[in-house]
C-alpha cells in the first residue's frame, strides 16, 4: 500500500456511522429540554404583566367581588391562569410545524 | 431535498427540516470532531451536541442558506477549538485515540503508532485542514470557509500536514 492508501484506510476507519439513531435521539432530546426551558423563560414576563395589571386593578375587582373573602387567592388563581395561557401559547407556536 | 431547501424551511421553523440536515452532516461533523479533538467519541459527540443546540438557536444567522453544511462544521471548529484551549491539554493526548484503533489491513502497528504521534504533532489548525481536506475530501475552499481561514493558509495547512502524515508512514509527498 502506498502511504497515500494507508492514510485513507486509517481515516476510513474513524469515520462515524453514516445514519446513528441513538445519537439523533439524544440530540432531540437536547433541543426539546433547551426549547421548554426557553418557552417557560419567554412566558414569565407575560406572568410578570398580568400579574401587574391584576395588583392595578385590584381596588376594582374588590368593588366587583361582593362575595367577601380574601381577594388575593382569585388574583392568585387568575396570575397563574394568564401565565399558564401565555406559555402554552408561546409553546404551540414554537411547536407548530413550519 | 437539497440542504439549501431544507435550511431554508429549517430557518422557517420546521423542526423536520433541520432534523434532516442533522441527520445528512452528523457523521462527517463528528469525524471531524474526533480527528481534531483527539479524544474518544464521548468527547466528540458531547462538542458535537452542543454544536448542533448552538446551530439551532442560531438558524437566523445563517446567510448562505446553500453554506450550511461549512456553516455547521465552522460552529463545531469554534467549539473544538474553545475546549483544546480550555483544557490546555499536551499534543500527546490529543490523538492518543488513535493508538487505541485497530491498525486496518495493510498497515502495521508501529505505522499506526507513528500516524498518531503525527497527528498529535500537527497544531489544532493544521489537524483541523487535514481532518477536512484529507479525510474528509473538502475542497480547500470549503475548508477555508468552514474554519475561518485564508485559502492559501488552508492549503499550506493541507501541505504542512499531509508531508508530516507521509512522513511517519514511511513515505514523502511529492504533491
Amino acid at each position: 500500500m502506498t502511504p497515500e492508501q494507508k492514510l485513507a484506510a486509517i481515516f476510513a476507519q474513524q469515520a462515524a456511522p453514516a445514519r446513528d439513531l441513538v445519537f439523533m435521539t439524544v440530540v432531540a432530546q437536547r433541543i426539546a429540554r433547551r426549547r421548554a426551558v426557553l418557552s417557560v423563560l419567554a412566558g414569565l414576563p407575560w406572568a410578570l404583566v398580568a400579574a401587574v395589571v391584576l395588583w392595578a386593578l385590584q381596588p376594582v375587582l374588590q368593588r366587583v367581588w361582593t362575595g367577601g373573602g380574601a381577594l388575593e387567592p382569585v388574583l392568585g388563581l387568575l396570575g397563574l391562569s394568564a401565565f399558564a395561557l401565555a406559555a402554552a401559547f408561546g409553546a404551540v407556536r414554537r411547536l407548530t410545524p413550519g | 431535498m437539497t440542504d439549501a431547501e431544507l435550511a431554508a424551511q429549517a430557518r422557517a421553523g420546521s423542526d423536520a427540516a433541520f432534523a434532516r440536515l442533522i441527520e445528512r452532516h452528523q457523521a462527517a461533523m463528528r469525524g471531524f470532531l474526533r480527528r481534531t479533538l483527539g479524544g474518544g467519541w464521548a468527547e466528540a459527540d458531547d462538542v458535537a451536541q452542543e454544536a448542533i443546540l448552538t446551530a439551532w438557536r442560531s438558524l437566523h444567522r445563517l446567510k448562505d442558506v446553500s453554506s450550511f453544511r461549512s456553516w455547521l462544521l465552522g460552529i463545531a471548529w469554534r467549539r473544538a477549538r474553545d475546549r483544546i484551549r480550555a483544557s490546555r491539554r499536551g499534543a500527546a493526548r490529543d490523538a492518543a485515540w488513535l493508538e487505541t484503533l485497530e491498525a486496518p489491513t495493510g498497515v502495521s502497528p508501529a505505522e499506526r503508532v507513528a500516524l498518531a504521534q503525527a497527528m498529535a504533532g500537527l497544531t489544532p489548525d493544521v489537524r483541523a485542514c487535514v481532518a477536512l481536506c484529507l479525510a474528509d475530501g473538502w475542497s480547500h475552499a470549503e475548508a477555508a470557509l468552514a474554519l475561518s481561514l485564508p485559502l492559501g493558509t488552508v492549503k499550506s495547512h493541507v501541505a504542512r500536514g499531509r508531508a508530516r502524515l507521509f512522513e511517519a508512514l514511511g513515505g514523502s509527498d511529492d504533491a
